[in-house]
Formats: structure tokens, C-alpha cells, sequence
């Protein structure tokens, strides 16, 4: 009997050593063949050789390319606040399409996400406070009680889903509040700009807030500078029937997300003039300028573009201009990583040699983005009516991007950004320039958040 | 009279209902008052509490960040860079030297110094410990920015927070208190008139009846916390209660008025008959005396020239007619004295019938051989009956006084009696004149009633039916008045005591 025992004991001993060998194994083949770093980096000038003599304008230019989430082998972990307008003006069919594809997007997250629903009229409720997706079902009937009625306390909803997010913040989370509504904020604050400083405040603690325009109804400046300022998507959907889709490409990004806080430190050489970053407000203190992403989806090319000035120099002089690190999460691995880089001019005295070595790429890039700022000009001056002043600019606007493009070796990018400066000139005279403008205002956002995308495998 | 009277009822009515209504509502509106005021008060506290727990968390957040004029350099930066409230911070020593950070971009180094100048700092704060701290808001193209600003002996601290966050941390406090009243709608009003954040039922707001305010410490200063709240009067019930007492107390009244109105109606209408009464009494005695006076006269004359004259004898007829009239219309009106006093008292006597009836009849025969009517009577009674004779006459008179005054374009006045099996005499009189309206038979018996009331008719009392009829119910029997073809019909039933 005895006997019997210890050689039952001895048996599951020895297979529980094997389970434990098998099991180390593994863990070791997986360290010998490492996933594929989450981001690749271009740092590049925008001039190589610059003209000796005298202090030159040029462009430090980074690109970061997320790695296709294809090769990934599990998409990050969530935490996402669902943030809902149920004002008056929601009720009805509207209402009914957004909770349907809340329900789709609850029905998409796994046991380990987090979730929170909060909703907001003349103020905000947290209807399910953040948790992790333990019990969808009830969650789902929370979503279905949901009426609508009174004013909209936008402000309040998304700060209240923001608080949601604190709860479970996380690093190694995407943390990201989803806003939906169709009017105008009617109660807290309410001006573009102030949403505009809640979302860099949210993005400083890496939480991104997406923002989706519902009918004709909202204030796309408003909505457009909450998701520019925090990192966020922006859409526009005319019809309610059409907000499963976006949800849908909504949380295709969330879990496509490669790299999360991604910190750009470029420090400036010694004589080197920071002037600023196109697109984004960060204040320059001397020679450390500091910016950052708060996530980068697989297969998204984004890129900074600082402006500096190069002191004169001698002809045939080398002389390094900045170094650039940056680091950042990998959303999957859950690991910091950083990369560093350091870039350098050469001063000549031959024209030719400084035209030869001008980056298309980049100079592409500068361009794009000064015509979409001439193009929020021009919007500005529609809105205050005066369409013949905002098509002349506009035409000018068109004319010079028109010679860009011939004159650039890479014309492809700025062709597009073309075709949209000459639809927004056509919708200048649009009857419907409500619906126009929420148009021009996402393509707008798209560019001001440098965000490229390249054709997605999945 | 009659009408200052009921003017004066009236004034009285309106008056006592206008009182009881101003008291009640005077008392109600008083207990409403005293609810009112007794909530306000009530919501002032409670407003007061919220407005303190919001002035603590103001004044916390200026604590948070009057910590940052000791931190070291390194510990300030990892705040900016964690610290979402925190935009920028600046320390310059009391020379106006920078301190914190070690560089400026020559444009933020202007605002600073303008910063530095909205504030007035103060040189001899070395004597005065008392570190001193304050908000101001600086516009930066037409952006408001929330600047803190903190002074100790050494240091002048500018913190330039992200407005947004500190709007989102506010909100994020306010959604988390539990200020919530059930009997209070809440909001906070930013200092351009905006809603910045409410709570509290809808239902309230929408239907609120008053609504206090107070401000808010800075650096909201110009911001305000209003509250809403119903007033919860007197119950529904209670006031529901009182109205109905009030209804009740109108109509009570209202039947009491015209109760008196009536009762007062009735009065003035009994003095009126009364006055015609004593008009018609006096009228009917100055007749007869008027006659008797003329043929004692006469009589008089007539003695003196020629005694034993046929004129002397008709006279002296007449003079007995008269008095006989006279007698019978003080009778008539001395027994309705009594019978109203109930002392009139029956004399029974043994009587011939017969001659009851002839007596009754004489005095008025002169009167109706004048009008050529004649008299047919069938008396089938015993002869020898016990009754007071002077009241049976009395009961024949009075309905042959009428037939007298109105009915004497009758040709034939019959007259019947016999014994029915009870023992009562029965005595039918019927005359040939206009008749009784059968809507009037009863009232015919009421004491004054005239069919006519106007003094040109014939003459009469309005008493004699009506005696009449208390005689005969005082003798054991009745007067009623029979349907008849033509003329008046009465049938007289008296007892007979001897039966």
C-alpha cells in the first residue's frame, strides 16, 4: 500500500519535471527569436549641405513607421471610456444606431480590457464605472436603458470619463476616452480652445480622447481640437447608420496600437535656433525641445517637423545640428526602448551641391503643412462671410501647391493634399457648407496630427 | 324701511363673509409666509455648507501649489512633466532674477515680467513672515490664464496652470460630493454668465420658486453657485379643507339670510293687513253710526211734529238695524280677540232652532228685501236644541253679511238644515252670486283675506269667514265651503249638546 503510494508520488514527481523543462524551453525559444521592434525611425535634414556664409532656415524632419500589427502576435490590452451624448437632441433613431454599436464595440473587448460608460446631459453620470469586461452582459443592459433627454455637458462628460480612465491608467494600456455627439456643448466650457487645453492636458497623462461628429448639428472645431490636442481620431458621420463602422475602424485602431507614450527629446547644438514644431504649440525653453505621441497604430507613419536656424558657417565645415532620442513603450511587450540619433550639415559654397541634397521628402512635408494652414485661413474666412476674400486665398493657396508639385521628385503626397485644397474651394460656394466645412475640418485634423496611413494588410 | 333693512342684512352678510375670508386667508398666508421664509433659511444654510466645502477646495488647490516655492528644480520639472494642472513655473528672487527655469525664450520672459508687475510685491516682507499667495487671470489673446502667484522672504513663485485641467478637476469634485440636496436644483455660473456645471432634479429648476446665490473664492471670484428650490406651502389637503369650510360657512349663511329675509317678508306683510283691517273696521263702524246718528235725527225732527208718524217707525227700524250691525261687527271683532287668546268661552241654552234661525236672519232682512232677494228656508232640525245661540247667529251672520256685500244680485238665498246621525246640526247655506274661485277656497277662511283687497269693493273686515270657522270648530263642528254650480254653497256643522 505504502509502496504503491511513493511510486504514484515518484511518477507525478517526474512529470512535473518534464512539464517544467518543456515549459522553459519554450520561454527561451521565445527569447531567441524577439517580435520586431514596434517602430522604425527616419531622422533626416531637410538640408544636408546648406551655403556657407550665412544663417540658414532649415528642417529636422523625424518619421516613426508603426510596425504592421499583422506581425504582431497579440494586439495591447484596453482601457477606454465610452462616452455618450444623450441630450434632447439624441433621442430617436440616433440614439438606437449609438447604442448599437456600443453594444458591437463592448462585444469586441476581452476579459482583461477595461471599460467605463459614462453619459451626460445637463451634467455627467458615470452609468458603469471603469472595470474589467467580467460581466458584459449587464454592462449591455446598462447601455440599453440608456434615454435621452436635456442640455450637453460635454466638458463634463469627457472629464468624467478621463477621472474612468485614472482608475485603471496603465502604461501598457491604450487609454482612451471615445466621445460621441451630435450638438452643441451647451453647459461647462464650451470654446474650441478650451477643449483644445483638456486634451493636451489628457494626452500629458496618456490618455488620447476620439471624437465623433454625429449629424450636421456639432461643432467640428471644437471636436477636431479635443482629438488634435489629446491624439485622438476624429470623425465625422453624417448618418447614424454609419457609426458601427466607425466604432469599428475606432477600435481596429485602438487594437492595432504598436507603441504607446512616445517622448521626442531633440537637443539642439550650440548655435542651433529651435524655432518651432510645425502643427503643435509646444513652447520652446532654449535648446531642448520636447514633444510627444501617445501612441503610434501598426502601419501609421507620423512625423515631426522642427524648424530651426543654422548658424553661418565655413565652407567644408561639418557640424552636427541636434541629437534626437526618443523613447517609448511597446504596447504588446510591455517594454521601454530607446533610440538615438544625431544628425549634421555640411556647409559648402556651391548651390548646386545645396539644391542636389535638399530632401523632397521633407520640403513635401513643410509644404503640405503650410497649405493646410493657409487652408484653415480660408476657412476662418468664410465663417466670417467673406467667401470672395476666401476663395482668392484659396486659388493662391492652389496655385502655389500647383508648382510644388510639378517641381517636386516625390510629387505623390502633395497631389492629394491638391485634390483636397481644390474640393474645399469648390465647397466654398456649397449650399450645404455646414456639412462641407465638418469635411474639411477632419481631412484638416488627419494633417494635423501627421497622420499617414499606409494600406493596412489586415 | 323694508328696504334699509335688507340693505342692512346685506352689508352684514358680506360682511361677516368678507372677515372670515380675509382671516383665513390672512392665517394661511401667514403659514406660508412663515414655511417661506422658515425654507429660505433652511436653504441658506445649505447652500452655505456647499459654498464652504467648495471654498475648502479652492483653497487646497492654492495650498497644492504654494508647495512648489520649496521644491528643488529637478522635482519641479518631473511635475510639469507628470502634473497635467501645471503649465509653467516660474521663480524669480526678490531682485527679479530668475531662478527657476535656468532659461526663458525672450517673449515668455516679457509676460513673466509683466506677472511680476500685476502683482504688487512687496520689499520689507523680511520683517513680515506671513508668505503671501494669490491668484490673478492674465489674458493671453482673449484666453483667460489662471496665474497663481506666491511670495516668501526670498522667492516670488508664478505658476501658470492648464485652465482646462482645472476646470476638469473642479467638475471632477463637484460630480463626486455628495451636496446632492433632494429639494434642490444646483449650479455654478462662470463669470461670463455660462453654465459651468449643475446637479439636482430638472423638475425642480423648471418649477422653482425662488433661487439665492453666492460667489465663489478665487481664483472664481467672479463666478457664482445658485441654488433652486420649490417652496413647499401648506398641504394641498389643509387648504382643500379650508375652502370647503369656507363654502360651507357661505352657504349656511346664505340660508340664514334668507330665512330672515322671508320671516321679515311675512311680518311686514301681517302689519300691512293689520293697518287694512283696522282701515276696513273703521270704514264698516262709520257706516251704521253715520246711518244711525242721520235717522235719530230724523226721528228726532219727526217727534217734534208729528209724534205716532209712519216716518218715525222706519227710522227707529233702521236705527235697530244699524245697531244690530254695529253689535255684530264689535262681535265679530272682540270673539277674534278672544278666539286669538283662546279665552272665548261657550254659554249653552235650550233653543228653539226655528227661531235661532229667524233671528239670525231678521237683522238682514230689510237689506235683502232691498236687493229683492228672497229667503227660502227648510229647517228639518229638532226643535228644541242645546247650543250657544248667540255664536250659531253669529256663524248664519257672518255668511249672510257676505252674501249682503257680495252676492246680492242673488235672487234666492236657501237655507237648509237637519240632524245628520252624529248629532250634529248641519246647516246648508247657498246663495246665486259670483262664487268662490275653487283656487281661493281655502284662503277664503285666513283671517283678513279679501278676495278684493281694494277699499272701493264692499265692505268687509276680511274676519268673518274665518271666525266663522273657528266658531263653528269651537261649537264641535266645521265650516267648509261645498262645490257648487252657482254661487257660494258653505254647509255649517255645529253640536249639539243635548244629542
Amino acid at each position: 500500500m505504502v509502496k504503491q503510494m511513493t511510486r504514484l508520488l515518484q511518477t507525478f514527481m517526474a512529470l512535473l519535471t518534464l512539464v517544467f523543462f518543456i515549459n522553459t524551453n519554450a520561454s527561451d525559444a521565445k527569447k531567441y527569436n524577439p517580435q520586431p521592434k514596434a517602430l522604425a525611425f527616419d531622422v533626416a535634414l531637410s538640408d544636408v549641405s546648406i551655403m556657407a556664409g550665412s544663417q540658414q532656415k532649415a528642417y529636422l524632419n523625424i518619421n516613426i513607421t508603426g510596425q504592421p500589427s499583422g506581425t504582431r502576435t497579440k494586439r495591447p490590452q484596453t482601457n477606454i471610456a465610452f462616452v455618450l451624448d444623450k441630450s434632447g437632441s439624441m433621442s430617436g433613431l440616433k440614439m438606437t444606431q449609438a447604442k448599437q454599436a456600443l453594444e458591437m464595440a463592448i462585444s469586441r473587448l476581452h476579459d482583461n480590457d477595461v471599460a467605463s460608460l459614462i453619459v451626460y446631459d445637463d451634467e455627467a453620470k458615470v452609468l458603469w464605472p471603469a472595470a474589467t469586461m467580467q460581466n458584459p452582459a449587464q454592462l449591455l443592459n446598462t447601455i440599453k436603458s440608456i434615454g435621452a433627454n436635456g442640455s450637453t455637458a460635454l466638458f463634463a462628460g469627457v472629464t468624467q470619463g478621463s477621472y474612468e480612465i485614472k482608475k485603471y491608467l496603465d502604461k501598457n494600456k491604450v487609454n482612451r476616452v471615445v466621445l460621441i455627439s451630435d450638438g452643441m456643448a451647451n453647459v461647462g466650457p464650451s470654446k474650441p480652445h478650451e477643449l483644445a487645453e483638456l486634451g493636451r492636458a489628457l494626452s500629458k497623462q496618456g490618455i488620447s480622447v476620439s471624437t465623433i461628429g454625429l449629424g450636421l448639428g456639432y461643432n467640428e472645431d471644437l471636436m477636431a481640437q479635443l482629438a488634435g490636442h489629446s491624439d485622438g481620431n476624429h470623425y465625422f458621420v453624417e448618418n447614424a447608420d454609419k457609426l458601427a463602422n466607425v466604432f469599428d475602424s475606432e477600435l481596429g485602431d485602438i487594437f492595432s496600437v504598436v507603441a504607446q507614450d512616445i517622448n521626442i527629446n531633440i537637443i539642439c547644438k550650440g548655435g542651433v535656433k529651435p524655432i518651432r514644431i510645425l502643427g503643435r504649440d509646444e513652447n520652446i525653453f532654449g535648446q531642448n525641445i520636447k514633444t510627444n505621441f501617445n501612441q503610434i497604430y501598426g502601419n501609421q507613419q507620423r512625423h515631426i517637423t522642427l524648424e530651426l536656424l543654422i548658424p553661418a558657417g565655413h565652407s567644408g565645415e561639418k557640424m552636427s545640428v541636434a541629437d534626437v532620442i526618443i523613447d517609448y513603450n511597446d504596447a504588446t511587450i510591455k517594454k521601454q526602448i530607446s533610440h538615438n540619433n544625431l544628425v549634421a550639415v555640411t556647409f559648402t559654397d556651391n548651390q548646386e551641391i545645396v539644391e542636389k541634397d535638399k530632401n523632397p521628402l521633407i520640403y513635401n512635408n513643410v509644404n503640405a503643412y503650410q497649405a493646410n494652414e493657409m487652408s484653415k485661413q480660408v476657412v476662418d474666412l468664410r465663417d466670417k462671410g467673406d467667401l470672395e476674400g476666401a476663395k482668392k486665398l484659396q486659388s493662391l493657396n492652389i496655385s502655389t501647391l500647383s508648382k510644388q508639385v510639378s517641381s517636386s521628385k516625390f510629387p505623390s503626397k502633395l497631389k492629394e493634399q491638391l485634390e483636397q485644397e481644390e474640393q474645399l474651394l469648390d465647397s466654398l460656394d456649397d449650399a450645404n457648407w455646414n456639412k462641407a466645412r465638418k469635411q474639411v475640418r477632419q481631412k484638416q485634423h488627419s494633417i494635423d496630427t501627421q497622420q499617414v496611413k499606409k494600406d493596412d494588410n489586415n | 324701511m323694508y328696504n334699509k333693512s335688507n340693505l342692512l342684512l346685506l352689508i352684514l352678510f358680506t360682511l361677516t363673509v368678507g372677515v372670515v375670508g380675509w382671516l383665513g386667508y390672512k392665517l394661511t398666508s401667514q403659514q406660508d409666509q412663515q414655511i417661506k421664509m422658515s425654507q429660505i433659511n433652511r436653504s441658506e444654510q445649505s447652500l452655505d455648507l456647499v459654498q464652504n466645502n467648495i471654498s475648502n477646495y479652492l483653497n487646497s488647490k492654492k495650498q497644492q501649489l504654494s508647495e512648489f516655492i520649496d521644491k528643488t528644480p529637478s522635482e519641479i520639472d518631473d511635475n510639469i512633466n507628470r502634473n497635467p494642472l501645471i503649465h509653467h513655473v516660474i521663480i524669480f528672487n526678490k531682485a527679479k532674477e530668475l531662478i527657476y527655469p535656468d532659461d526663458l525664450s525672450s517673449q515668455k520672459h516679457i509676460i513673466a515680467s509683466q506677472w511680476l508687475d500685476s502683482i504688487t510685491v512687496e520689499q520689507e516682507t523680511s520683517q513680515n513672515q506671513v508668505t503671501r499667495n494669490n491668484w490673478f487671470i492674465w489674458y493671453d489673446q482673449q484666453k483667460e490664464k489662471y496665474i497663481f502667484w506666491q511670495e516668501n522672504t526670498n522667492k516670488i513663485l508664478l505658476i501658470e496652470i492648464n485652465n482646462a485641467m482645472f476646470m476638469a478637476e473642479f467638475i471632477h469634485y463637484l460630480a463626486g460630493q455628495p451636496n446632492r440636496t433632494e429639494s434642490a436644483y444646483l449650479q455654478i455660473i462662470d463669470n461670463s454668465g455660462r453654465i459651468f456645471y449643475q446637479w439636482g432634479e430638472s423638475d425642480i429648476l423648471n418649477n422653482a420658486d425662488f433661487d439665492i446665490q453666492k460667489s465663489l473664492v478665487s481664483p472664481l471670484s467672479g463666478w457664482s453657485l445658485r441654488y433652486y428650490s420649490q417652496i413647499e406651502s401648506l398641504s394641498s389637503l389643509s387648504k382643500g379643507l379650508f375652502q370647503i369650510v369656507v363654502i360651507g360657512m357661505l352657504i349656511l349663511l346664505s340660508i340664514i339670510t334668507f330665512i330672515l329675509i322671508k320671516l321679515k317678508q311675512r311680518e311686514q306683510l301681517e302689519a300691512q293687513q293689520r293697518l287694512s283691517f283696522i282701515n276696513q273696521v273703521s270704514h264698516e263702524l262709520k257706516t251704521p253710526l253715520t246711518n244711525i246718528r242721520l235717522h235719530g235725527d230724523l226721528l228726532e225732527r219727526s217727534i217734534k211734529e208729528k209724534p205716532d208718524n209712519q216716518n218715525a217707525r222706519q227710522s227707529i227700524t233702521i236705527i235697530q238695524q244699524e245697531s244690530e250691525r254695529l253689535s255684530r261687527l264689535i262681535n265679530n271683532v272682540l270673539n277674534f280677540n278672544k278666539l286669538e287668546k283662546d279665552t272665548l268661552k261657550l254659554h249653552y241654552t235650550n233653543t228653539d232652532f226655528n227661531d235661532l234661525l229667524q233671528q239670525a236672519i231678521l237683522p238682514f232682512m230689510p237689506a235683502f228685501e232691498q236687493h229683492n232677494i228672497n229667503v227660502e228656508i227648510d229647517n228639518k232640525v229638532l226643535e228644541s236644541v242645546t247650543v250657544d245661540s248667540d255664536v250659531v247667529k253669529q256663524i248664519i251672520g257672518n255668511l249672510l253679511s257676505n252674501i249682503e256685500k257680495y252676492a246680492n244680485s242673488s235672487e234666492i238665498i236657501r237655507i237648509s238644515s237637519d240632524n245628520d246621525t252624529n248629532g250634529n246640526i248641519n246647516i246648508i247655506v247657498q246663495d246665486e252670486g259670483n262664487g268662490i274661485p275653487n283656487n281661493v277656497a281655502n284662503k277664503v277662511f285666513e283671517p283678513f283675506y279679501r278676495m278684493h283687497s281694494h277699499l272701493t269693493d264692499a265692505a268687509g273686515s276680511g274676519l268673518g269667514l274665518g271666525l266663522a270657522r273657528e266658531l263653528a270648530r269651537l261649537h264641535g263642528g266645521d265650516l267648509t265651503l261645498l262645490k257648487s254650480k252657482q254661487g257660494a254653497k258653505f254647509k255649517i256643522s255645529i253640536e249639539d249638546q243635548n244629542a
